[in-house]
């Protein structure tokens, strides 16, 4: 299983709000690192992946304001890489990744308790939204 | 000031036509107040007070100081000369004296130090407005306007009844001490630098538009990079205890200035093949230039990479100087790219870069995108400078952390976030310095060409040049400053201290003689 499968199924299989919040962290976590790899000046999408990766960064530390994030992550193993050589086909992957994240976390932001953990969560949409505008 | 300098010269031109009545005391009094209180700027930026011995001072400071009391001599007469029920300025010297005065204030604003900011002034203009070539050129200035005043006073003595007329001319000659022509060396390079500083105050945002051309992409990337200089050096993320200190604050920013770095890159590369348009064999030197970027691109792009793994308690990354550089990245890429819509997004991706023809069609539009580039590089060298120093700070406070939840599985840490471990601090520091190290070399190679050709940023390079010649100045041996008729407390130094001195120190051991000595206010 690639670890975009997994990354996947991890996001689709969360139900319930630490879940998600963790399956969104991990994605972040790996969407980050990939779209850091990718960012490479003589391909096209240069500027989108570096601003992802920013994105992504950002959304990975606004679901970790929130306490209800579980203190381990099933994927801190796991490799960061993604098997995938054309810059472009990255790009939707991993836009595909952030559109499901941000999905989830719209449903999370109505499960969640404080008004500041309300704000991290709605934090994480606007970045996993951000992904989404500039890889897809 | 350049208001006041168009005043004077329209003043000197209608005076050929004016009668010696419109020649009002008050007025030149004013103007005279305001002359003084320019002068009084460069003695305090020099920490030069009259309490001081004339040996210790240079040529050009010793003729700023006679300047300045010739001034203040004048004022004595005219306002012995002004009228008791006061008077309401109605000519055209009169207007001369606000702007005059306004420009005294503006240079001021750089030094005055609001509560909280550095001390080492108010903005990054701060040590280009104390340094010594700007001081003799607006001492130079000063006495070029004492001169012209001098001569209106002169016609006022022609109306002034007989028994004033007198003074009028007791005027007129104070103001020919303090006009001096020759005593200040100064080239129309020291005068563009003078003219050239702005405001300490950031210019107005211009929010990037849908549809900019190349003159308007420029002008915006100048404004933009004066207020991305002026929010670095203003970020309040210096200060260890700041809650702005954010990692994501810097990383956006990061980001950015790669981007900008590499849109800048390309650019020059459009450019190179105009060369021409510049000057004679500049091609080599733009492409030079654009090496250089390209090195900053890879350094800022690391420095962002590094910073990903670190986390502050802020997680705001709209902070103003990131707002600055996303400006900039994004007027950027507009200019190399052509398209005016441009952004980091995919679908906005360069396909092709401007042609050449369109960048830049003739010479005066490719200094304007020289400039613009030059503007951009030096102000994210600005910013690599002000981050890692901002970094450095919150390391040095215990404020930069890492998610526990990036360890292996085989860390238990029980709580979210952990101190950032020293060696990737190390890590983010080696990197910062990089970046500094290539965005300053590629601000320096930007710097000469903008020099050659004369381009609009090319103030930039004067006050760089300006700034580092100060610091280069030799500095007295112990022995010459023994030779030297000073003060007994100036001689109480110790040799190796007085020879380590730099002209800083100098002009603070000059603040603290004028301190320790008797209070004689210059005014």
């Amino acid at each position: 299983v690639s670890s975009t499968q997994a990354i996947t199924k991890h996001l689709n299989d969360a139900d319930g709000i630490a879940a998600i919040l963790g399956a969104c962290w991990d994605a972040f976590e790996y969407i980050g690192h990939v779209a850091d790899t990718y960012a490479q000046p003589e391909s096209d999408p240069f500027a989108a992946f570096v601003f992802a990766a920013c994105a992504a960064s950002e959304g990975r530390d606004a679901v970790g304001r929130v306490p209800a994030l579980p203190a381990r992550s099933a994927n801190a193993d796991r490799s960061m890489t993604l098997d995938e050589t054309e810059p472009d086909t990255a790009a939707r992957i991993l836009a595909a990744l952030a559109a499901q994240a941000k999905t989830k976390l719209a449903a999370a932001a109505s499960l969640s308790g404080g008004r500041a953990e309300r704000r991290a969560v709605l934090d994480a949409v606007r970045c996993a939204a951000e992904i989404v505008d500039l890889l897809g | 000031m350049r208001d006041a300098t168009r005043r004077l010269a329209a003043a000197e031109t209608a005076s050929a036509s004016r009668t010696a009545d419109d020649i009002v005391a008050d007025d030149l009094c004013s103007l005279v107040t305001a002359l003084i209180s320019l002068s009084e700027h460069v003695l305090d930026s020099r920490g030069i007070g009259m309490d001081i011995a004339l040996t210790a001072l240079d040529p050009w400071e010793r003729a700023a100081l006679s300047m300045h009391q010739s001034l203040r001599l004048a004022r004595r007469f005219l306002l012995g000369l002004s009228k008791p029920d006061g008077h309401a300025p109605t000519t055209l010297l009169a207007a001369i004296a606000t702007p005059l005065q306004a420009a005294g204030d503006l240079l001021g604003t750089h030094r005055k130090r609001p509560a909280g900011q550095p001390a080492a002034g108010c903005s990054p203009w701060a040590q280009v407005v104390s340094c010594t070539i700007v001081s003799q050129a607006l001492t130079a200035e000063i006495g070029r306007w004492s001169g012209l005043v001098a001569l209106w006073a002169l016609w006022g003595s022609q109306s002034a009844p007989p028994h004033l007329a007198g003074d009028f001319l007791a005027v007129s000659r104070c103001l020919q001490t303090a006009h001096a022509p020759d005593a200040i060396p100064v080239t129309t390079d020291d005068r563009d630098l003078l003219y050239g500083i702005p405001d300490a105050y950031p210019p107005e945002r211009i929010p990037p538009g849908d549809n900019e051309s190349v003159a308007e992409l420029c002008t915006g990337i100048a404004v933009t990079a004066e207020r991305l200089r002026l929010a670095a050096f203003l970020a309040p993320d210096h200060a260890a205890w700041s809650p702005s200190v954010s990692a994501r604050g810097w990383e956006r920013s990061a980001r950015a200035a790669a981007i900008a770095s590499h849109t800048a890159g390309q650019t020059l590369q459009t450019l190179s093949k105009q060369a021409d348009m510049l000057g004679p064999a500049l091609d080599a030197a733009v492409r030079a230039a654009d090496a250089r970027l390209i090195t900053a691109r890879d350094t800022w792009l690391s420095t962002a990479q590094t910073l990903h793994a670190i986390t502050t308690e802020s997680a705001n990354s709209l902070t103003r100087t990131a707002v600055e550089a996303q400006d900039l990245m994004l007027r950027l890429g507009r200019l190399a790219s052509g398209n005016p819509r441009w952004t980091p997004a995919k679908q906005d991706q360069i396909t092709e870069q401007r042609v050449s023809q369109e960048l830049a069609p003739d010479a005066a539009t490719a200094r304007a995108v020289l400039a613009a580039v030059h503007q951009a590089a030096d102000a994210l060298a600005v910013l690599a400078d002000r981050d890692l120093a901002a970094v450095a700070n919150a390391d040095a406070a215990g404020r930069l952390y890492v998610p526990t939840r990036q360890l292996p599985l085989k860390y238990d840490v029980p709580r979210p976030y952990g101190p950032a471990p020293s060696e990737r601090v190390a890590e983010l520091k080696t990197a910062y310095a990089s970046t500094i190290s290539a965005a300053h070399t590629a601000t320096e190679h930007l710097a000469d060409i903008a020099t050659t050709t004369h381009a609009p940023s090319r103030v930039l390079a004067l006050a760089r040049h300006a700034t580092s010649a100060d610091q280069d100045q030799p500095t007295p041996t112990a022995a010459q400053l023994a030779a030297q008729d000073r003060p007994k407390r100036a001689t109480e130094l110790p040799a190796s201290q007085t020879t380590a001195m730099n002209p800083d120190q100098q002009q603070a051991r000059r603040r603290s003689q004028a301190s320790s000595a008797p209070a004689r206010d210059r005014r």
